[in-house]
């Protein structure tokens, strides 16, 4: 399965222009999609779901343009929300019935085993009589999930799904995830979050103000950031010049002063040593030194 | 669509509904209140009014309104929120990314909540069920349990609902819908109700669909064109939901198709809509169009119908009819055309005389027969009529004005339709009002402001009918092969036909054959009497006695009576100018479907109520005995009384209650009209009114006590008056004003019988009329006939007296002198002398009503009794009376009442106090004529009032915009300017006010004005003759300035003789003298300068006051009065000039 982004282009009433001439091609697995806050993910999602008309250029599933198949692509999608909350009123299992039921699974029993099997994947069953506003923010994204595997979709489209969740939560979170990745399905994962895309996603594309900077897999973006991610141990002083100079990506108290690790050229005068980057230390390097120190495209 | 899909987001729609705190609240508060009222009006042990539950289906009615206008309200609170919690897109979006369409989705919601509100309308329906079942005087109308949810919650429902969702989508906010959707359910419950024909009633509120057990609705057709129209703009609201629904169609087919739907349905809905509306305006102009027709053929001569051999045959809905016809030419001319009414709905099939076809032309509802040669005076001649067709109810009450039709008539909140008769094929009610015979003439016109004149023709009637209902109609009943025979036995002029499913019980008493025909299920009163089933028929004998010797003096002159139930929706009006309501036919009183609104068959409550002051009282009463009381009270509050009310203590029992309607004042079940309107009548083309008089005069004689109240204002009555003075009677019927075509009958009314016994002698007047009746029962009287047999009796012309209803500015207007009150002694014991004189300054004759109240032993209070001495004078223009009246117990008020004059007030009562002793010799009454003319102007006084040229007055509002509109909205009537002045109003200009404490010789009227800056004023002016010291007198009217008046003090004051103060007003307890401490800013000027007098109305007289004494020269000088006061409002009434000897 393929999809392929041609030339995608959102403007709102407003003239704000929150996609700009994206073309990207998403294929079996699990795709990270990367950006700041504002940067097109939603509007990207929200067209890839059909939720809304890109305002000029086409999302072509398997060589199909997808406003003309609205339905199939319905049926075929399961969709998590960025920030979703439940109808107050259902309980899990109703929840999930009635997504099950309006993604067409119309047998009862079929449904009903369906829904107990989702619940106990995403360790909900035991909570399967609890109002869906009852149950922790965890536990609600866990149920997010659940709906929206619930027809076992070919295209899973994730929204910041890890937002506000607990470290903990987070991990089970991704695992969930990547065991899905596994199988013949293409997994969209838009966030804000690196970790979440490291851990999980063999391609990437990265968003910023509407426009496609990157794409291709988080281990390409990490060699890029090579040779810029630094370790040190500086005195108050320094640490308080350094501060405004580079981005510091931690500090950690040491002896009097601090070992810390920044992004970006080493500044003279400053004693570091190399470090191997993360996709999170790629991440922050490019935003913070803008695209012309970068050679991505 | 699919199907399943729609079902799967109704079921959780609703299901996340029901678990809604607010929709639970309001089901449990929805239905404990249905619950509350069930129980008070349903319940076991209710007081409440037999009337609430006659009609058995007005129990699932009353229940499916109250629940419907609450949940169209609620439905707009949860139609918004759910859009509202989809604006919340993620939250949506998990159900919108889903494979269902746009369609499916929108209706899955729609049906979901209207599959809760119906739920929860069946429950109330289940408890509405059990409270019909427990009630075994109320039978479970099945049908209604489903009809009425049907036609009222579902399209209430869809409607309100598609709408509450297309104004979200239209304005994308929740506040700004509920505002624009609250507003509107508000206006459509308080302002619009039965506007343009119920037409924006949504909820069905004011759409009459009460269901009678004998017909169940009468207006089929409407009711569905109603709520078809809602339903289908609710359907098209819900398709503009769908169509404009923020989320991206699954497929663009459907999405022009919903656009399609949304147009179409909209378009169907205002299609049905318009036919309904249609339906009303087509009936209003056809009504209009009849009456035109009426008015230009009318005053045209009539014939005189003699017979009319009615045989009807009934089709379902149809009649096919034939009148044979016997017709006489009474007119002095050659009549060429025959002009007859008959209802419009009918078509002539053909007219047939012994000489073969007769021409005939058919104009609506009349029907001109041309007679080739025309029928010469005094000849008779006959033909037959062949006539079919369903009768057409619209043209039945012409003269009723379209605002009273369209009164809303409830039983509680359920409206009932209004019709003049009934016709359908279970039950017909051939009224005569329907027209459903041929009559000479036209009817209700404008000319003559009547309805039809009705000749006494012998009518004959053979009814087929293909069903196995019962015929009932005036007359003998036989049966034959031929089909069922009437046969009158007196000549009668109007004849109904009933046939319907009733059961006959009959009886007979003192030779008159008494039929009741009831529904077989409706008897429902048995129970309460079967203590008394021996005596009822005396128990009927003494009722109708009393009835006939204590009231009328006259005698049922019919064979039998035959008291009918008819289906709720029959609707008699009642007129001002005549005493006919159609309740009461010849031989037959319509009573409504099992009593409903006739509060006196409420006999369980009535019994109730006994059994309750039984077991208060000591000496309890047998069965036996409260069931005699019971059943008299029945007859005598229903059949015999002319107010809707009884009386009684705490003002009485009402008799009929039917919520809204503005039509009945006067009992439509009395049976007055069976004694004189169908029995006989005076005809008169040029006073048809007189017939109402006599019959207003017969039934409940006139009233001519005081006025009301004491606030001041005019009374309808005065009202009357002032507009007689201007214009002819039939001008003033022509504003269609009910109140004041009957207080113009009344006072007309009263004026003219009061002349006539005053002329011919009280006694000898209703001698002569009463036999005379009698002699000519089941005739027609002409006005000429009648008043040459008077005048031979009496030498007395009756006409010149009935000249008051066309004079049009001539009037009497009376000066009546202070009377003197003395006190003297003859043989027996005390005498009391009145003493007064009367002079008719006006240019008309007229009359005084002098009514002496007289205490017993111990005076007002005492407990001696009252009574009351009566003397009447009638006084030709420019004409004196001196009159002395000889009582010989203590009068302790006269109530002087000028009937029809130019006085304002009309009545007013004179306290006699305290008597002054005397030796007299002349203990004679007398009545004289006198050179004296009364005058209450005296040597070297110089009055101005504000009636007077020489008064003016000056004003510029500072109001706003809005309340000068106001007042002057208040003055508009007519342009008679008599306010009455309140605590609550005063005005912003000058305005003319009446009272009879306030100063005037014939018309006791004043200026007042709200306090200001002292720029308003007025000025009486006046030329003094000569110089000199003047004693300058102000009128102030403390009578009429008490604030919450008890009534002893009504009427206090007397004008201009200034006598009514030192009654211990305004002390203590009691009324207040609102103006206390007031000060009034006079500036008294003449050619020798001006000077500026403070008057503070610390405790002045009821009268003149006294300003001071001043120099004036022998020239014009005047008097200013500002409205710059520390009081409220300053009154201006009269100043007077005396000069100092």
């Amino acid at each position: 399965m393929k999809i392929e982004l041609k030339n995608l282009t959102k403007t709102y009433s407003g003239g704000f222009k929150a996609l700009d001439s994206v073309d990207l091609t998403i294929t079996d697995g699990m795709f990270g999609l990367l950006g700041p806050n504002g940067a097109g993910k939603s509007t990207l999602i929200r067209i890839l779901v059909t939720l809304m008309q890109p305002t000029s250029g086409q999302v072509l599933l398997d060589g199909k343009d997808i406003s003309g198949y609205r339905k199939e692509i319905r049926k075929m999608v399961g969709y998590l929300p960025q920030d979703f909350r439940f109808f107050a009123k259902l309980r899990s299992w109703e929840f999930l019935d009635y997504a099950a039921r309006l993604a067409g699974m119309n047998s009862k029993r079929e449904r009903s085993a369906r829904v107990d099997e989702m619940l106990e994947s995403v360790g909900l069953y035991e909570f399967r009589n609890r109002m869906a506003n009852k149950l922790s923010g965890g536990m609600k994204r866990r149920l997010g999930i659940a709906q929206a595997l619930i027809a076992s979709p070919s295209i899973i489209i994730v929204d910041e799904p890890t937002t506000g969740l607990d470290p903990e939560e987070r991990i089970r979170f991704r695992n969930l995830l990547s065991d899905l990745g596994r199988s013949e399905t293409i997994i969209i994962l838009s966030t804000h979050i690196v970790g979440d895309i490291s851990s999980t996603c063999n391609q990437m594309a990265l968003l910023n103000e509407g426009t496609l900077i990157y794409h291709g897999t988080p281990d390409h973006l990490v060699d890029q950031a090579k040779g810029f991610v630094w370790r040190a141990e500086i005195s108050q002083e320094k640490y308080d010049s350094l501060k405004s100079e580079v981005p510091i990506i931690s500090t950690i108290p040491s002896g009097g002063g601090w070992e810390i690790q920044f992004v970006g050229d080493k500044p003279a005068g400053v004693e570091a040593v190399k470090v191997d980057p993360n996709l999170e230390h790629a991440y922050v390097h490019y935003m913070d030194n803008k695209l012309e120190h970068w050679n991505l495209k | 669509m699919n199907l399943i899909n729609i079902w799967n987001v109704a079921t959780y729609e609703s299901k996340t509904l029901f678990r809604s705190w607010f929709f639970r609240i309001f089901a449990i508060m929805a239905l404990l209140i249905l619950f509350g009222t069930n129980m008070g009006v349903f319940g076991g042990h209710t007081n409440a009014r037999w009337t609430f539950r006659a009609i058995a289906a007005n129990l699932p009615y009353i229940n499916v309104l109250f629940i419907n206008v609450a949940q169209a309200i609620i439905a707009v609170f949860l139609a918004s929120d759910f859009l509202k919690r989809d604006k919340k897109l993620d939250t949506t979006e998990v159900i919108y990314a889903r494979p269902i369409t746009n369609g499916e989705y929108v209706v899955g919601k729609t049906l979901g909540i209207l599959v809760l509100f119906i739920g929860l309308v069946l429950m109330a329906l289940a408890m509405t069920l059990i409270f019909n079942l427990i009630r075994k005087d109320v039978p479970v109308v099945w049908v209604a349990y489903l009809y009425y949810p049907l036609l009222i919650t579902i399209p209430t429902l869809v409607f309100i609902l598609g709408l509450s969702f297309f104004m979200m989508i239209l304005f994308q906010s929740q506040a700004v819908t509920f505002l624009v959707l609250l507003g509107y359910i508000g206006l459509t419950l308080f302002y619009f109700q039965d506007k343009l024909y119920g037409m924006l009633d949504y909820m069905a509120f004011n759409l009459p669909m009460v269901y009678s057990d004998f017909i169940g609705f009468t207006d089929s057709r409407l009711i569905l064109l109603h709520r078809l129209t809602y339903l289908l703009l609710g359907t098209g609201f819900i398709f503009a939901t769908i169509r404009f629904l923020n989320r991206l169609p699954q497929t663009g087919r459907w999405n022009s198709l919903n656009l399609f739907g949304f147009i179409g349905f909209v378009s169907a809905g205002l299609f049905v809509g318009a036919l309904y509306f249609n339906s009303y305006r087509d009936v209003t102009a056809d009504r209009e169009a009849y009456l035109e027709l009426n008015n230009q053929f009318a005053g045209r001569h009539v014939i005189d119908v003699v017979s009319n051999n009615l045989q009807v045959e009934q089709h379902g809905k149809s009649l096919l009819i034939t009148s044979g016809m016997r017709v006489q030419n009474q007119n002095s001319t050659r009549l060429d055309t025959l002009l007859f009414s008959l209802n419009p709905g009918f078509s002539i099939d053909s007219i047939t005389s012994r000489r073969g076809a007769v021409d005939y032309i058919r104009k609506r509802q009349l029907l001109i027969l041309v007679l080739s040669g025309g029928l010469e005076p005094e000849r008779r001649t006959s033909f037959n009529i062949h006539y079919s067709g369903v009768p057409d109810e619209s043209v039945a009450y012409l003269d009723i004005t379209r605002e009273q039709m369209e009164a809303a008539k409830r039983i509680m909140v359920a409206p009932i339709n209004k019709k003049p008769g009934i016709i359908h094929p279970d039950y017909m009610l051939l009224t005569p009002e329907l027209n459903w015979y041929p009559v000479a003439g036209v009817g209700f016109n404008l000319k003559t402001f009547q309805p039809q004149e009705l000749d006494f023709v012998r009518f004959r009637l053979t009814v087929k009918t293909d069903s196995t209902l019962t015929a009932i109609a005036p007359g003998r009943k036989t049966e034959d092969e031929e089909g069922i025979h009437f046969t009158p036995e007196n000549d009668l002029n109007a004849f109904p036909l009933i046939l319907a499913p009733l059961e006959r019980r009959s009886m007979e008493i003192d030779g008159v054959e008494y039929n009741l025909y009831l529904n077989p299920d409706h008897d429902y009163f048995s129970d309460y009497f079967t203590h008394i089933t021996d005596t009822i028929k005396s128990l009927i004998t003494e009722a109708k006695d009393d009835y006939e010797l204590d009231e009328l003096d006259l005698y049922y002159s019919f064979d039998r009576i035959n008291l009918v139930e008819v289906p709720i929706q029959f609707h008699a009006y009642e007129r001002p100018y005549i005493q006919t309501v159609e309740n009461i036919l010849p031989e037959i009183i319509l009573l409504p479907e099992k009593g409903a609104g006739i509060n006196t068959l409420d006999f369980q409550r009535f019994k109730k109520a006994e059994e309750r002051r039984n077991r208060n009282n000591e000496n309890s009463r047998s069965p036996r005995e409260m069931e005699t009381d019971q059943f008299k009270r029945f007859l005598q509050n229903t059949f015999f009384r002319a107010e809707t009310r009884s009386r009684g203590r705490g003002g009485g029992e009402e008799l009929i209650t039917f919520q809204g309607d503005i039509s009945y004042n006067k009992n439509p079940y009395c049976v007055f009209p069976l004694y004189y309107s169908y029995v006989t009548g005076i005809s008169s083309k040029d006073y048809p009114v007189f017939n109402s008089m006599l019959e207003i005069y017969l039934k409940e004689g006139f009233d001519v006590s005081p006025r009301d109240g004491f606030t001041g204002g005019i009374t309808d009555k005065e009202r009357a008056n002032l507009l007689l003075s201007r214009k002819s009677m039939i001008e003033l019927f022509a504003r269609w004003d009910t109140e004041l075509t009957s207080s113009l009958i009344n006072q007309t009314g009263s004026f003219i019988i009061s002349a006539l016994k005053n002329r011919v002698g009280m006694n000898n007047f209703d001698n002569f009329f009463y036999y005379y009746l009698e002699d000519h029962a089941f005739s027609e009287i002409t006005f000429e006939q009648f008043s040459a047999d008077f005048y031979k009796e009496f030498k007395v012309e009756i006409a010149p007296y009935l000249e008051v209803i066309n004079a049009g500015g001539e009037m009497p207007t009376f000066l009546i002198s202070e009377p003197d009150y003395l006190q003297t002694r003859d043989d027996i014991g005390d005498v009391y002398l009145v003493k007064f004189s009367i002079t008719n300054v006006g240019n008309a004759r007229g009359l005084v009503d002098f009514n002496f109240r007289i205490m017993g032993q111990g005076g007002f209070g005492g407990g001696g009794g009252m009574t009351e001495e009566k003397r009447l004078y009638e006084v030709e223009a420019g004409e004196t009376r001196d009159v002395q009246v000889v009582l010989y117990d203590r009068p302790m008020m006269m109530t002087v009442n000028t009937l029809i004059s130019g006085n304002i007030p009309s009545s007013y009562n004179n306290f006699l106090r305290s008597a002054t002793e005397v030796i007299t010799a002349d203990l004679e009454e007398y009545e004289r004529n006198s050179e004296h003319p009364v005058s209450f102007i005296f040597k070297d006084e110089f009055v101005v009032d504000n009636e007077d040229d020489g008064f003016s007055s000056f004003s510029i509002s500072r109001e706003s915009k809005l309340k000068q509109y106001i007042d002057s909205r208040k003055k508009e009537d007519d342009g008679l300017l008599y306010e009455s002045l309140n605590e609550w109003w005063t005005p912003s200009r000058w305005t003319p006010v009446a009272h009879s404490a306030y100063y005037g010789e014939t018309l006791r009227s004043a200026m007042a004005i709200r306090r200001g800056d002292g720029t308003n004023h007025v000025t009486w002016s006046t030329l003094l003759p000569e110089k000199g010291f003047y004693d300058v007198y102000v009128y102030i009217p403390v009578s009429a300035m008490y604030q919450r008046p008890s009534r002893r003090e009504q009427g206090g004051g007397q004008g201009g003789q200034g006598q009514g103060s030192g009654m211990g007003m305004g002390r203590g307890f009691g009324p207040q003298f609102a103006d206390k401490g007031a000060d009034y800013h006079y500036t008294i000027s003449s050619s020798e300068g001006s000077e500026k007098v403070i008057y503070e109305l610390n405790n002045p007289e009821d009268g003149w006051n006294r300003l001071g004494s001043f120099h004036f020269p022998a020239d014009s000088v005047s008097i200013r009065l500002t409205n710059q006061t520390d009081g409220r409002r300053v009154i201006a009434d009269a100043v007077k000039w005396v000069r100092r000897k």
